[in-house]
């Protein structure tokens, strides 16, 4: 039994067809000025932006909102841990020991809980539409030695394979009454011992299997290898990259130099 | 009519990724059937199996094995009723020595040590594999991993034992062993529930078919009566085997058309001609 | 002519304790545009026989190599595996461990881009060789969402675009189920018929490759113990059930018939069994 999952969703649209290099370039400087900012309206717009970007790129709902349940309660935890431990000037809502919880650090709690989802969808948005080969042909027209893409590649690839035998292998050791869900927690970290070696064992026979099979089509020969499909960037794709480099720029000033974003204007001003 | 052993009351499993679904299957398995399970790969033959443990539990419908419904036990309880040998012995194979290898099911089940000390040396005698006994068991070849497999789910004395592809890779004589225990283990009274594309290893050993199509059953029988059915197995994507068709080739001279074995074309033919002779 | 030559092949694998003896004087020819079969029990050394084909032995395995292999006049030792991969090509039996690309099309490109290609030729290449195994519709179909004998199409299509002459397959049906097996056979034996490449059967089950196959090898324990026609190396029961072979049916048939009424039938295929049989039900005088 095989199959295949990964965070790729099969599709067509402007933002599938977009170089994977510019895509790459706007998820780095995208996540960039998300992290340089901690205002709560600008973090809310870029947030809706880019949920408008990937609706418009064809993304499904049920594929935004299965991801968005993954993060739900990394988002929870970064609201109450902010909003509780990081002591912001505002009216105190409540005092507990050493605990005190003012509107400040609850609104700056919000936007950087608003603000990991914004940036975990801007990262997506370059993963969802870019597949793996596209992603390791980028990573190499950038630099990466093609036996490291290569790692890569394959990598990504065995993600949902490693899955599958890892269920297989599970269902295997249940079914020899291995109990993974009741007792303590020490008990279950020791239930899953047995699922691990064997995992690794697997993975040792997989790996050598692969490059076996690697060597035998021919990879590491002494020959330049040819490039099949080569990327290469169309006009649209100058057009956004010029597009990304300038918003970038003009962002980062706007927050360096004149200290756009820092706080909540907004809300108290 | 005694109680089956495994009832299936429209039971549905939906599509997940990597199982395939299958559709308001309703059926009882009688106690000490050696039942076949026949289809093409995806078929769902396999996730039909699952729900004998609970490896999966039902989307919709009902599943008893022995009267207990497999939604509300978890897979460890039913351990010991139920045994499974998966198609890759590599699946589960992790410990230090074959002993612990063929222990750990045993020790899961809250056995007592020294009963556990007694049951695997017996199981590793009858398995002739009593030598191997200290060896890490990924270092041997691969005809004695999956006897360890074996020995490990015999160890735990299910009375329901599924067998999931269990001789694929294996040669002649190493299936006809394994096929030596399993039938050991039949006459002493357990079910067993073979799952198989190998049209020879069904005819051979199974008293009772099911054939699986896309999620569906469409044949559940004798093994005999499914057999000679060449229009139902052709839908299935499965084809009889070569004794079977060469009965049929030969109804014209005399000779059966529902064969399962070579020695049974060889009585049926010997008859036969001794009587035209 | 002979394509493949083993001479006095021996291997051992090299381990912690001591080395593992698995191949032990193994002498083999065989020859261009045949199928060849090699069968025998787990842990013979068949596959170890193999990677010493397309020399992943001695290049790539701890252990030592005794003797020679020629592929195509080429010794096995002077060369890389991997600039071998245009003469041999092999399948194994997993698909998975051995499909790694996105794209069925990227996965036949891999090997073409390490041989150096130009582009044209490998979008030739590629059209051509997806065709042969009649996978051309799934070229943009991710290989892990294929079946087990659409995966082993697409293994053999990797193969074949880097036009080797030798296509070596270990086990490639053993977890497919008949109609996937027979998808195979069929791939691989159009190959051979319309362009004479030579295919090494490599298993346990005669059922197909007796049909397919002129030659054919048992080992046993790392050593070659017979050699010869699968028509004649089958009848003997013996043998076979040491080798641990299954044999095609019809053969066991035979076996059983001979030893109960003493004839001497010898069938691989139903069809010989039929011919025979209706002459004897219909005619009590004649003999098998």
């Amino acid at each position: 039994m095989s199959f295949a999952y990964d965070l790729f969703q099969n599709g067509d649209s402007w933002l599938y067809r977009l170089d994977p290099r510019v895509k790459l370039l706007a998820s780095i400087c995208g996540s960039a000025l998300l992290l340089s900012c901690r205002n709560f309206w600008l973090v809310l717009v870029a947030l809706l932006l880019i949920l408008a970007i990937l609706l418009s790129a064809g993304i499904s709902r049920a594929t935004l909102g299965s991801t968005l349940r993954i993060l739900v309660p990394v988002m929870v935890m970064i609201v109450l841990f902010t909003a509780l431990f990081t002591p912001v000037e505002g009216t105190r809502l409540f005092q507990f020991w050493i605990v005190t919880c003012t509107t400040g650090s609850l609104l700056l709690g919000i936007t950087l809980g608003l603000r990991i989802a914004a940036l975990a969808y801007v990262i997506l948005a370059w993963l969802y539409t870019t597949d793996q080969s596209a992603l390791t042909r980028s990573l190499v027209a950038l630099g990466l030695p093609h036996p490291w893409g290569l790692t890569l590649a394959i990598a990504l690839r065995h993600i949902p394979l490693l899955a599958a035998t890892f269920r297989q292998i599970s269902d295997a050791q249940q079914a020899r009454a291995l109990e993974l869900s009741r007792g303590s927690l020490l008990h279950k970290a020791r239930a899953f011992i047995p699922i691990t070696v064997a995992m690794i064992i697997n993975s040792l026979r997989t790996a050598e299997a692969l490059s076996r099979a690697l060597v035998s089509r021919g990879f590491g020969a002494p020959i330049q290898r040819t490039i099949w499909r080569p990327l290469k960037m169309r006009a649209a794709d100058w057009v956004w990259l010029a597009m990304i480099l300038v918003s970038t720029v003009v962002g980062l000033i706007a927050r360096y130099a004149f200290g756009f974003g820092i706080d909540n204007w907004f809300l108290f001003s | 009519m005694a109680e089956p052993i495994i009832r299936i009351n429209r039971l549905s499993h939906a599509y997940e990724e990597g199982t395939p679904a299958i559709h308001d299957i309703t059926l009882d398995i009688p106690d000490n059937a050696f039942l076949a399970i026949i289809g093409h790969n995806g078929a769902g033959k396999t996730t039909l199996v699952k729900h004998f443990n609970g490896l999966l539990k039902p989307s919709r419908g009902q599943v008893l094995v022995t009267g207990i419904d497999v939604a509300s036990t978890s897979t460890a309880a039913l351990a010991h009723l139920v045994g499974f040998v998966f198609q890759n012995p590599d699946h589960q194979i992790f410990s230090g020595t074959v002993q612990e290898e063929v222990a750990f099911g045993l020790k899961n089940l809250g056995i007592a040590s020294h009963e556990v000390e007694r049951r695997v040396g017996q199981i590793l005698d009858e398995l002739e594999i009593g030598a191997f006994r200290d060896t890490p068991p990924a270092m041997l070849g691969y005809g004695l991993r999956r006897k360890i497999t074996l020995a490990a789910v015999l160890a735990m004395d299910p009375r329901i034992l599924v067998l999931d592809e269990p001789t694929v890779g294996l040669d002649a004589h190493s299936t006809n062993e394994f096929f030596n225990h399993i039938n050991r283990m039949h006459q002493q009274g357990h079910s067993i529930i073979l799952v198989t594309h190998d049209m020879r290893l069904a005819a051979r050993y199974s008293s009772s078919c099911l054939v699986m199509r896309q999620g569906c059953t469409i044949g559940y029988d004798t093994t005999r009566n499914i057999f000679s059915n060449s229009n139902l197995l052709a839908c299935a994507g499965l084809a009889q085997p070569a004794v079977t068709r060469l009965g049929s080739a030969l109804q014209d001279a005399g000779m059966p058309a529902n064969l399962l074995s070579v020695e049974e074309f060889a009585d049926a033919y010997l008859g036969l001609s001794e009587h035209t002779l | 002519m002979a394509i493949i030559q083993v001479e006095h092949l021996s291997f051992a694998y090299t381990t912690d304790l001591e080395p593992v003896k698995v191949l032990d004087d193994i002498n083999l020819e065989i020859d261009k545009g045949e199928a060849f079969a090699l069968m025998g029990p787990t842990g013979a050394g068949k596959s170890t026989l193999c990677l010493a084909l397309n020399g992943i032995i001695p290049h790539l395995v701890n252990g030592t190599m005794d003797g020679r292999v020629l592929v195509d006049g080429i010794d096995t030792r002077d060369t890389y595996p991997a600039a071998l991969s245009q003469t041999v090509g092999i399948i194994h039996q997993d698909p998975d461990s051995q499909l790694f690309c996105p794209s069925v099309e990227e996965e036949v490109a891999f090997g073409l881009e390490n041989a150096g290609l130009a582009r044209q030729e490998i979008t030739e290449r590629i059209d051509w060789a997806l065709r042969v195994v009649r996978m051309d519709a799934y070229r943009k179909s991710s290989p892990a969402r294929l079946s087990g004998g659409q995966k082993q199409r697409v293994a053999i299509a990797c193969s074949l675009a880097l036009l080797p002459k030798v296509l070596v397959l270990d086990e490639p049906t053993s977890s497919l189920d008949p109609a996937g097996q027979a998808e195979v056979y069929e791939a691989v034996e159009r190959l051979r018929r319309e362009r004479q490449v030579t295919l090494v059967l490599v298993g346990t089950d005669a059922e197909h490759s007796a049909a397919y196959t002129a030659h054919m090898a048992f080992l046993i324990a790392g050593k070659i113990i017979a050699l010869g026609e699968p028509q004649k190396l089958l009848a003997d029961k013996q043998l076979v059930t040491l080798a641990g072979v299954y044999p095609p049916q019809m053969m066991e048939l035979a076996w059983e018939l001979n030893s109960r009424c003493q004839t001497s039938y010898n069938w691989l295929h139903m069809g010989q069994a039929e011919s025979d049989l209706r002459a004897r039900l219909q005619d009590p005088r004649s003999h098998g």
